[in-house]
């Protein structure tokens, strides 16, 4: 992304606009899609985070990747989306989810493995699936994603381990199915 | 730690199967996107409008004061230069007269001053020179002899051909012949004549002190000066040969009471003042803000009078016009909407009081839930933010007292005293607007939004204070340069809410023509 587009964009060009959100927008639809419960929610999700991008473009001061920027808008959308999201709440309390009720869908060998994977987060709680992005995927500490979502580490500890027998669990179940 | 390392296969496979990876979203989404955006910018590039119309009014009153500096320094240039021209010439008619009478060394007092003006005394020297040297005209071969006491010589001051010729006489006893120096050719001989009558019978043979033919004297001044130098250099040179007069320059009397008329330009940063709001609730009164700093211009004619003292007055008439891009927030709970259902979906306008400096307007915002089959909490927030386009312009009618201080061509001005505004024309018109709220956004129709205009007074009076310096070129011109201020008194609109207002810093500059 070149500092001139960046430049069009904060002044509102339409063309730069749209040039940028053609982009990034696979990227970050691959994103909203793994922290989401399903695709409709990611477009939700998509749209609301180039909306902010756009709006805060001018925040981003040129130190470190663009793309990493951008990530954390999303990201940060995305959890905002999750906490008001009624239907699938984002609660990290489930001492007793068991995997054996959620059968994945069998993996397709011709389908990128990233796609089976996505299937299977969408499957998993929202509090197991956001640890797990933001700890395997985002590369976040336990302190930070304490913060982030204001719980306390040992939680956020116990809900990645959970989270990633799940997802293992359901990943060789659909790899072998 | 066989455990930790199988996680970390598996964080390190689901990285790679990650890294890359792009999933496509529905076709729509660049609609959606930007359907979320506040509207096209295209209006940002207005700013930069604003600004190249300011600075070519800039540049169009510059150009205005140098052209008025470079007339007046064209008139001060030719009226100096006359008057060296006619200083010279007087000197010349003098050299003319003075080689038959006694010539003394050239005194310091006959010089024209530094400033190549002749006092009224040297002006009297140099007449009683010119009337001694009428002999000259009658001189006669030989007379020397008898005027030891004024012995013919070339004079020191002067190598003009015309003096030569009347000095260099070849003539026995002359003490040029006697000097080596090379003689000019000898001239006719002239009929004796009564040597002690002669400057009577000079004067005599003078004709009256009336314009002179051409023929009468060796050098006259209105062969060798432009045609009308006498009718209209400052240094009024009579023509009688006899009886030069010289005036000094004028020097502008800085002291007299006189009329003035001027016009000037001030250059403004404007500082916005603005009044409370209430933010939120059912018709929440909000106040515009500027977004960033905003300069303008003032343009005047002024007219004034300065009295024999330090007081005067000044007055006129001004114009101004002040761009800017303004923003506001309006903050609402969904139960404070009026429910819309259109044919885009499902609606609700939000009402609310804008005081901009322009006035006040009465504003509907129109906002459109993105999903109209949901079902919105009665508390769900809505906020809005708003950039708005203002444009305004006004007369501007002073009434200031002036005091005047200084007794040379640079003086001290202060002025202070009252303005009146009288606004021309208001235009406000919403440029962008967008919703922190996903679930609503702003209304893409032509009712998108209303803006009605509330009446308010046109006319409010603000004040002025400047002080600065004003330099007298000559009689009739003058440049003021002025750092000032001038404020607005607390308005309110017609519901009796306060306004903002707006506090102005600049630097008032122009030229004066004082009668």
């Amino acid at each position: 992304m070149h500092q001139f587009d960046l430049s069009a964009c904060m002044r509102g060009e339409r063309l730069a606009q749209k040039q940028f959100f053609e982009r990034f927008k696979g990227k970050m639809f691959a994103l909203c899609l793994r922290y989401t419960h399903s695709r409709e929610d990611a477009e939700d999700v998509l749209q609301e985070g180039f909306v902010r991008a756009f709006r805060d473009l001018h925040q981003y001061t040129g130190e470190g990747p663009f793309e990493g920027w951008l990530r954390k808008v999303f990201v940060n959308t995305a959890l905002q989306h999750l906490k008001k999201q009624k239907r699938n709440p984002l609660t990290f309390e489930l001492d007793h989810y068991d995997v054996a009720d959620d059968s994945p869908e069998p993996f397709l060998g011709n389908e990128p493995p990233a796609k089976n994977m996505i299937r299977i987060l969408q499957q998993l709680p929202a509090g197991f699936r956001t640890i797990f992005n933001l700890h395997v995927l985002e590369g976040y500490s336990h302190p930070e994603i304490a913060e982030i979502l204001g719980i306390s580490v040992g939680t956020s500890k116990s809900q990645l381990l959970r989270a990633k027998a799940c997802f293992r669990k359901m990943l060789e179940s659909s790899l072998t199915s | 730690m066989e455990k930790n390392i199988h996680d970390d296969r598996l964080d390190d496979y689901v990285k790679k199967s990650f890294e890359d990876y792009e999933e496509w979203p529905a076709a729509d989404m660049w609609e959606r996107v930007e359907g979320g955006l506040p509207l096209a910018e295209t209006p940002v590039a207005a700013p930069k409008f604003g600004i190249r119309v300011f600075w070519s009014r800039m540049a169009v009153a510059a150009t205005i004061l140098l052209l008025l500096s470079a007339l007046v320094c064209n008139h001060l240039y030719y009226e100096n230069r006359l008057l060296q021209m006619a200083v010279q010439q007087q000197h010349k008619d003098v050299d003319v007269a003075t080689p038959a009478a006694p010539s003394p060394a050239p005194s310091a007092g006959n010089k024209p001053d530094r400033n190549g003006s002749v006092s009224q005394a040297n002006a009297q020297d140099l007449l009683q020179e010119a009337n001694a040297g009428i002999s000259v005209k009658k001189y006669q071969p030989g007379a020397d002899k008898q005027h030891d006491s004024h012995p013919v010589a070339p004079s020191t001051t002067s190598a003009s051909p015309t003096n030569v010729q009347v000095a260099t006489t070849h003539q026995p006893g002359n003490p040029m012949a006697a000097s080596g120096l090379p003689l000019l050719p000898s001239y006719p001989a002239i009929a004796p004549l009564d040597h002690a009558a002669a400057p009577q019978q000079a004067l005599a043979d003078l004709p009256a002190a009336t314009p002179d033919s051409a023929s009468d004297y060796p050098l006259k001044i209105n062969n060798l000066l432009p045609v009308d130098l006498v009718n209209t250099s400052p240094l009024a040179y009579q023509r009688s040969f006899t009886t030069p007069i010289i005036r000094p320059l004028p020097t502008p009397d800085v002291h007299a009471a006189r009329w003035y008329v001027g016009i000037h330009s001030t250059p403004v940063l404007l500082v916005e003042k603005t009044g409370p709001e209430r933010p939120a609730g059912l018709r929440p009164r909000l106040v515009s803000t500027q977004v960033k700093t905003n300069f303008s211009a003032d343009y005047w004619l002024k007219f004034g009078r300065k009295g024999s003292g330090i007081w005067g007055f000044e007055s006129g008439i001004g114009y101004r016009t002040v761009e800017r891009t303004t923003t506001h927030t309006a903050r609402f709970r969904l139960m404070n909407g009026r429910l819309y259902s259109g044919a885009q979906g499902r609606g609700y306008d939000f009402d609310y009081d804008l005081d901009t400096y322009s006035g006040s307007m009465e504003v509907t915002m129109r906002m459109e839930q993105v999903d109209p089959a949901a079902n919105l909490p009665e508390s769900e927030p809505v906020r809005i933010q708003v950039t708005a386009r203002e444009q305004t312009s006004m007369l501007r009618i002073p009434l200031l007292a002036t005091a005047t201080l200084g007794k040379n061509r640079l003086q001290t001005v202060f002025k202070a005293g009252l303005l009146g505004n009288v606004m021309l024309d208001r235009q406000v018109d919403i440029v962008a607007r967008s919703s922190e709220n996903t679930l609503l956004q702003p209304s893409q129709g032509t009712q998108a939004y209303s803006l009605r205009q509330v009446s308010s007074g046109k006319l409010f009076l603000g004040y002025q204070v400047s002080g600065g310096l004003q330099y007298r070129t000559g009689k009739h011109f003058s440049w003021v340069l002025e750092p000032s201020l001038a404020g607005e008194f607390p308005r309110k609109n017609n519901a009796g809410r306060p306004l903002p207002s707006i506090t102005t810093v600049g630097v008032n500059a122009g030229v004066n023509y004082w009668f």
